[in-house]
Protein backbone atom coordinates (compact mmCIF):
# COMPACT_ATOMS: atom_id res chain seq x y z
CA UNK A 1 0.00 0.00 0.00
CA UNK A 2 1.18 3.73 -0.55
CA UNK A 3 1.23 5.42 2.35
CA UNK A 4 1.27 9.43 3.06
CA UNK A 5 0.54 11.88 5.28
CA UNK A 6 -0.98 15.14 5.26
CA UNK A 7 0.78 18.29 4.82
CA UNK A 8 1.46 20.66 7.47
CA UNK A 9 -1.99 22.54 8.15
CA UNK A 10 -0.77 26.10 7.25
CA UNK A 11 1.03 25.14 3.52
CA UNK A 12 -2.38 23.38 2.69
CA UNK A 13 -4.48 26.74 4.07
CA UNK A 14 -1.60 28.76 1.78
CA UNK A 15 -2.23 26.95 -0.98
CA UNK A 16 -5.68 27.72 -1.17
CA UNK A 17 -6.06 31.39 -0.15
CA UNK A 18 -7.46 33.69 -2.24
CA UNK A 19 -9.59 30.85 -4.04
CA UNK A 20 -13.36 31.57 -3.19
CA UNK A 21 -15.33 27.56 -4.37
CA UNK A 22 -12.29 24.73 -3.54
CA UNK A 23 -13.36 21.14 -4.16
CA UNK A 24 -11.50 18.66 -1.78
CA UNK A 25 -11.22 15.63 -3.34
CA UNK A 26 -10.87 11.95 -1.15
CA UNK A 27 -9.58 8.70 -2.34
CA UNK A 28 -10.73 5.77 -0.64
CA UNK A 29 -7.58 3.52 -1.56
CA UNK A 30 -4.41 3.32 -0.11
CA UNK A 31 -4.49 6.73 1.46
CA UNK A 32 -7.50 5.97 3.05
CA UNK A 33 -6.07 2.82 4.92
CA UNK A 34 -3.24 4.82 6.28
CA UNK A 35 -5.60 7.71 7.41
CA UNK A 36 -4.23 10.50 5.37
CA UNK A 37 -6.89 11.31 2.88
CA UNK A 38 -10.05 8.87 2.74
CA UNK A 39 -13.34 10.76 3.43
CA UNK A 40 -12.66 10.88 7.25
CA UNK A 41 -9.90 12.57 6.45
CA UNK A 42 -11.53 14.65 3.78
CA UNK A 43 -14.39 16.01 6.47
CA UNK A 44 -11.72 16.85 8.84
CA UNK A 45 -9.67 18.92 6.47
CA UNK A 46 -13.01 20.59 5.31
CA UNK A 47 -13.89 21.58 8.86
CA UNK A 48 -10.62 23.12 9.43
CA UNK A 49 -10.21 25.24 6.69
CA UNK A 50 -13.74 26.25 6.66
CA UNK A 51 -12.95 27.57 10.37
CA UNK A 52 -9.68 28.89 9.74
CA UNK A 53 -10.38 30.91 6.88
CA UNK A 54 -13.40 32.14 8.62
CA UNK A 55 -11.47 33.64 11.36
CA UNK A 56 -9.22 35.45 8.46
CA UNK A 57 -12.43 36.59 7.08
CA UNK A 58 -11.96 35.00 3.81
CA UNK A 59 -15.47 33.62 2.42
CA UNK A 60 -14.57 30.41 0.62
CA UNK A 61 -17.21 27.15 -0.07
CA UNK A 62 -15.17 24.44 0.53
CA UNK A 63 -17.27 20.75 -0.89
CA UNK A 64 -16.06 17.45 -0.20
CA UNK A 65 -16.19 14.78 -2.00
CA UNK A 66 -14.21 11.34 -2.47
CA UNK A 67 -13.67 8.62 -5.04
CA UNK A 68 -13.38 5.29 -5.10
CA UNK A 69 -9.42 5.66 -6.55
CA UNK A 70 -7.22 8.50 -8.17
CA UNK A 71 -5.17 6.57 -9.78
CA UNK A 72 -7.83 5.27 -12.55
CA UNK A 73 -9.56 7.60 -14.86
CA UNK A 74 -12.86 5.43 -15.02
CA UNK A 75 -13.16 6.56 -11.19
CA UNK A 76 -12.67 9.76 -11.93
CA UNK A 77 -14.85 9.81 -14.76
CA UNK A 78 -17.30 9.37 -12.31
CA UNK A 79 -16.71 12.90 -10.40
CA UNK A 80 -18.81 14.64 -13.17
CA UNK A 81 -21.34 12.13 -12.19
CA UNK A 82 -21.57 14.16 -8.87
CA UNK A 83 -20.17 17.53 -9.34
CA UNK A 84 -19.91 20.15 -11.27
CA UNK A 85 -15.65 20.39 -11.78
CA UNK A 86 -15.77 23.84 -13.60
CA UNK A 87 -17.90 25.19 -10.30
CA UNK A 88 -14.43 25.44 -8.60
CA UNK A 89 -11.89 27.14 -8.63
CA UNK A 90 -9.46 24.86 -7.54
CA UNK A 91 -9.33 21.16 -6.75
CA UNK A 92 -7.35 20.41 -3.32
CA UNK A 93 -6.63 16.46 -3.59
CA UNK A 94 -5.84 14.30 -0.49
CA UNK A 95 -4.82 11.04 -3.12
CA UNK A 96 -0.93 9.91 -3.59
CA UNK A 97 1.09 11.76 -6.03
CA UNK A 98 -0.20 9.76 -8.65
CA UNK A 99 -3.55 10.52 -7.82
CA UNK A 100 -2.99 13.89 -8.27
CA UNK A 101 -1.15 13.59 -11.59
CA UNK A 102 -4.13 11.89 -13.04
CA UNK A 103 -6.58 14.36 -11.75
CA UNK A 104 -4.93 16.97 -13.30
CA UNK A 105 -4.17 15.04 -16.63
CA UNK A 106 -8.26 14.85 -16.70
CA UNK A 107 -9.08 18.30 -15.66
CA UNK A 108 -6.59 20.02 -17.41
CA UNK A 109 -7.68 23.42 -17.29
CA UNK A 110 -8.08 23.36 -13.35
CA UNK A 111 -5.77 24.23 -10.94
CA UNK A 112 -4.86 20.76 -8.78
CA UNK A 113 -3.15 20.73 -5.79
CA UNK A 114 -1.48 18.05 -3.77
CA UNK A 115 -2.30 18.10 0.26
CA UNK A 116 -0.34 14.88 0.98
CA UNK A 117 2.90 14.26 1.11
CA UNK A 118 3.66 10.70 -0.44
CA UNK A 119 6.67 8.87 1.08
CA UNK A 120 6.54 5.52 0.60
CA UNK A 121 5.31 1.56 -0.25
CA UNK A 122 4.99 0.20 3.12
CA UNK A 123 2.45 -2.20 5.38
CA UNK A 124 0.41 -1.71 8.59
CA UNK A 125 2.17 -2.47 11.81
CA UNK A 126 -0.27 -1.34 13.55
CA UNK A 127 -2.74 0.91 14.69
CA UNK A 128 -1.33 4.41 13.24
CA UNK A 129 1.86 2.85 12.97
CA UNK A 130 3.45 1.86 8.97
CA UNK A 131 7.19 0.98 7.67
CA UNK A 132 8.19 1.10 4.42
CA UNK A 133 9.09 -2.61 2.82
CA UNK A 134 9.42 -1.73 -0.84
CA UNK A 135 11.46 0.41 -3.24
CA UNK A 136 9.49 -0.58 -6.63
CA UNK A 137 12.97 -1.29 -7.76
CA UNK A 138 11.54 -3.34 -10.56
CA UNK A 139 13.45 -6.78 -9.76
CA UNK A 140 12.49 -8.25 -7.08
CA UNK A 141 14.94 -10.91 -4.63
CA UNK A 142 12.76 -11.68 -1.72
CA UNK A 143 12.82 -15.14 -3.10
CA UNK A 144 16.43 -16.00 -2.30
CA UNK A 145 16.23 -13.35 0.99
CA UNK A 146 13.89 -15.22 2.74
CA UNK A 147 10.92 -12.31 2.25
CA UNK A 148 13.17 -9.59 3.42
CA UNK A 149 14.02 -6.99 1.49
CA UNK A 150 17.39 -5.42 1.61
CA UNK A 151 17.24 -3.00 -0.92
CA UNK A 152 14.77 -0.99 1.65
CA UNK A 153 15.65 -2.09 4.87
CA UNK A 154 19.43 -2.65 4.51
CA UNK A 155 20.86 1.65 4.99
CA UNK A 156 23.50 0.70 2.13
CA UNK A 157 21.04 -1.41 -0.20
CA UNK A 158 23.61 -4.19 -0.31
CA UNK A 159 22.33 -7.64 -2.36
CA UNK A 160 25.52 -9.29 -0.96
CA UNK A 161 25.25 -8.77 2.94
CA UNK A 162 25.80 -8.23 5.81
CA UNK A 163 28.40 -5.23 4.92
CA UNK A 164 30.64 -6.34 8.31
CA UNK A 165 29.36 -3.00 10.41
CA UNK A 166 27.06 -4.44 12.17
CA UNK A 167 26.76 -4.81 15.75
CA UNK A 168 24.57 -7.20 17.62
CA UNK A 169 22.10 -7.35 15.13
CA UNK A 170 22.25 -3.49 14.54
CA UNK A 171 23.46 -1.36 11.74
CA UNK A 172 26.18 0.70 12.03
CA UNK A 173 24.45 3.98 10.60
CA UNK A 174 21.78 4.15 13.08
CA UNK A 175 22.45 1.65 16.12
CA UNK A 176 18.54 2.01 16.72
CA UNK A 177 17.90 0.09 13.27
CA UNK A 178 18.40 -3.68 12.87
CA UNK A 179 20.54 -4.68 9.67
CA UNK A 180 18.80 -6.09 7.29
CA UNK A 181 21.23 -8.85 6.69
CA UNK A 182 21.46 -10.03 10.20
CA UNK A 183 17.29 -10.56 9.62
CA UNK A 184 17.84 -12.16 6.22
CA UNK A 185 20.61 -14.22 8.06
CA UNK A 186 18.32 -15.42 10.74
CA UNK A 187 15.35 -15.87 8.57
CA UNK A 188 17.54 -18.30 6.39
CA UNK A 189 18.43 -20.46 9.14
CA UNK A 190 14.92 -20.95 10.03
CA UNK A 191 13.89 -22.35 6.32
CA UNK A 192 16.80 -23.99 6.18
CA UNK A 193 18.23 -22.06 3.25
CA UNK A 194 21.78 -21.00 4.31
CA UNK A 195 23.01 -21.50 0.81
CA UNK A 196 21.05 -18.86 -0.34
CA UNK A 197 23.66 -16.40 1.91
CA UNK A 198 26.55 -18.08 0.07
CA UNK A 199 25.42 -17.42 -3.63
CA UNK A 200 26.90 -14.40 -5.14
CA UNK A 201 24.13 -12.49 -6.03
CA UNK A 202 24.25 -10.54 -9.62
CA UNK A 203 25.10 -6.76 -9.11
CA UNK A 204 21.36 -5.18 -9.05
CA UNK A 205 19.98 -4.56 -12.57
CA UNK A 206 19.57 -0.69 -12.53
CA UNK A 207 18.48 -0.73 -16.03
CA UNK A 208 15.81 -2.77 -14.69
CA UNK A 209 14.02 0.53 -13.10
CA UNK A 210 14.31 3.07 -15.29
CA UNK A 211 12.24 6.51 -14.84
CA UNK A 212 9.29 7.39 -15.28
CA UNK A 213 8.40 3.37 -15.70
CA UNK A 214 6.30 1.68 -17.47
CA UNK A 215 4.65 -1.36 -17.84
CA UNK A 216 2.18 -2.82 -20.76
CA UNK A 217 0.88 -5.91 -20.04
CA UNK A 218 1.92 -8.96 -22.23
CA UNK A 219 -2.25 -9.50 -23.57
CA UNK A 220 -2.15 -5.76 -24.76
CA UNK A 221 1.18 -5.50 -26.83
CA UNK B 1 -8.16 4.86 25.61
CA UNK B 2 -9.40 6.01 22.15
CA UNK B 3 -11.17 9.10 23.19
CA UNK B 4 -8.50 10.16 24.89
CA UNK B 5 -6.44 10.18 22.16
CA UNK B 6 -8.64 11.49 19.88
CA UNK B 7 -9.31 14.24 21.95
CA UNK B 8 -5.61 15.17 21.64
CA UNK B 9 -4.83 14.63 18.22
CA UNK B 10 -8.41 17.21 18.20
CA UNK B 11 -6.59 19.66 20.41
CA UNK B 12 -3.72 20.23 17.78
CA UNK B 13 -6.12 20.29 14.84
CA UNK B 14 -7.81 23.50 17.04
CA UNK B 15 -4.37 25.01 17.41
CA UNK B 16 -4.22 24.75 13.51
CA UNK B 17 -7.37 26.43 13.14
CA UNK B 18 -6.23 29.31 15.40
CA UNK B 19 -8.95 28.84 17.67
CA UNK B 20 -7.13 27.40 20.43
CA UNK B 21 -6.75 23.87 22.53
CA UNK B 22 -8.22 25.34 25.52
CA UNK B 23 -11.33 24.98 24.82
CA UNK B 24 -11.74 21.12 24.29
CA UNK B 25 -10.43 19.13 27.10
CA UNK B 26 -11.02 15.62 28.39
CA UNK B 27 -12.09 14.40 32.21
CA UNK B 28 -12.72 11.43 34.03
CA UNK B 29 -15.44 10.96 35.34
CA UNK B 30 -16.98 8.00 36.90
CA UNK B 31 -20.89 6.54 37.36
CA UNK B 32 -21.25 7.48 41.18
CA UNK B 33 -19.07 11.07 40.93
CA UNK B 34 -22.15 13.31 40.15
CA UNK B 35 -20.13 16.83 42.24
CA UNK B 36 -16.97 15.47 39.64
CA UNK B 37 -19.53 16.19 37.24
CA UNK B 38 -21.02 19.42 38.23
CA UNK B 39 -17.41 20.72 39.09
CA UNK B 40 -16.12 19.86 35.81
CA UNK B 41 -19.18 21.73 34.12
CA UNK B 42 -17.79 24.72 35.99
CA UNK B 43 -14.64 24.83 35.47
CA UNK B 44 -15.44 24.53 31.81
CA UNK B 45 -17.85 27.25 31.88
CA UNK B 46 -15.17 29.19 33.83
CA UNK B 47 -12.76 28.88 31.30
CA UNK B 48 -14.72 29.20 28.30
CA UNK B 49 -15.90 32.94 30.18
CA UNK B 50 -11.89 33.57 30.37
CA UNK B 51 -11.27 32.55 26.68
CA UNK B 52 -14.00 34.92 25.48
CA UNK B 53 -17.14 33.31 22.86
CA UNK B 54 -15.96 31.75 20.14
CA UNK B 55 -15.12 33.55 17.12
CA UNK B 56 -16.77 31.48 14.71
CA UNK B 57 -20.52 32.41 16.41
CA UNK B 58 -22.72 34.40 14.34
CA UNK B 59 -24.52 36.49 16.55
CA UNK B 60 -21.36 38.22 17.77
CA UNK C 1 -16.35 40.52 14.84
CA UNK C 2 -13.07 42.72 15.52
CA UNK C 3 -14.78 45.62 17.60
CA UNK C 4 -15.26 43.08 20.35
CA UNK C 5 -12.04 41.41 21.42
CA UNK C 6 -12.55 41.39 25.43
CA UNK C 7 -15.73 40.16 26.04
CA UNK C 8 -15.61 38.55 29.36
CA UNK C 9 -19.15 38.77 30.30
CA UNK C 10 -21.42 36.72 28.30
CA UNK C 11 -23.39 33.05 28.80
CA UNK C 12 -20.62 30.81 27.38
CA UNK C 13 -22.55 27.70 25.27
CA UNK C 14 -20.92 24.26 26.08
CA UNK C 15 -21.33 21.22 24.80
CA UNK C 16 -20.38 17.50 26.67
CA UNK C 17 -19.63 14.43 25.05
CA UNK C 18 -20.47 11.89 27.81
CA UNK C 19 -20.39 8.27 28.29
CA UNK C 20 -23.50 6.36 28.87
CA UNK C 21 -21.50 3.99 31.70
CA UNK C 22 -19.71 6.79 33.17
CA UNK C 23 -20.01 10.77 32.60
CA UNK C 24 -23.61 10.43 31.69
CA UNK C 25 -24.90 8.10 34.73
CA UNK C 26 -22.84 11.09 36.61
CA UNK C 27 -24.42 13.57 34.87
CA UNK C 28 -28.01 11.96 35.78
CA UNK C 29 -26.73 11.43 39.60
CA UNK C 30 -25.85 14.66 39.47
CA UNK C 31 -29.59 15.89 38.15
CA UNK C 32 -31.41 13.34 40.85
CA UNK C 33 -29.05 14.53 43.93
CA UNK C 34 -30.22 18.02 42.78
CA UNK C 35 -26.47 19.15 42.21
CA UNK C 36 -26.33 22.26 41.02
CA UNK C 37 -24.19 22.84 37.35
CA UNK C 38 -24.20 25.71 34.94
CA UNK C 39 -27.20 25.90 33.12
CA UNK C 40 -25.47 26.33 29.39
CA UNK C 41 -24.14 22.96 29.04
CA UNK C 42 -25.34 20.81 26.12
CA UNK C 43 -25.22 17.21 26.57
CA UNK C 44 -24.31 14.53 23.81
CA UNK C 45 -24.96 11.03 24.38
CA UNK C 46 -22.67 8.36 23.46
CA UNK C 47 -22.89 4.81 24.06
CA UNK C 48 -19.09 5.31 24.23
CA UNK C 49 -16.85 7.96 23.94
CA UNK C 50 -14.75 6.02 21.98
CA UNK C 51 -17.40 6.24 19.50
CA UNK C 52 -16.66 10.14 19.70
CA UNK C 53 -15.20 11.28 15.86
CA UNK C 54 -12.67 14.13 15.86
CA UNK C 55 -15.02 15.36 13.26
CA UNK C 56 -17.82 15.59 15.82
CA UNK C 57 -16.00 17.59 18.04
CA UNK C 58 -15.32 19.60 14.97
CA UNK C 59 -18.61 20.52 13.98
CA UNK C 60 -19.70 21.50 17.34
CA UNK C 61 -16.78 24.25 17.18
CA UNK C 62 -18.23 25.00 13.49
CA UNK C 63 -21.79 25.35 15.17
CA UNK C 64 -20.15 28.49 17.63
CA UNK C 65 -19.70 26.50 21.04
CA UNK C 66 -17.22 27.99 22.85
CA UNK C 67 -16.02 25.01 24.39
CA UNK C 68 -16.28 20.90 24.73
CA UNK C 69 -15.82 18.38 26.85
CA UNK C 70 -15.39 14.98 26.74
CA UNK C 71 -16.24 12.64 29.54
CA UNK C 72 -15.65 8.81 30.30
Amino acid sequence: MIVARRKPFDEIKGSVSGAEQVLILGCGTCVAVCLAGGEKEVAILASQLKMALRLENQNVRIDELTIERQCDREFIEEINTRVTVDDYDLILSMACGAGVQLLSDVFDHKVVLPALNTTFIGVAEGPGVWTERCRACSNCILGVTGGICPITMCAKGLVNGPCGGAINGKCELDYNRACAWAMIYERLQKLGKMENVRKIQPPRRHDLATSPALVIHKAYQ
Amino acid sequence: MRAIRKVEYTKRLLDEIGLGSERLEFFHIAASEAPMFAETAKKMTERAKNLGPNPLKSDH
Amino acid sequence: MEGEQEVVDYEPRLVAMLCNYCAYSAADLAGVGRIQYPSNVRIVYYLCTGKVEIIHILKVFEAGADAVFVGG
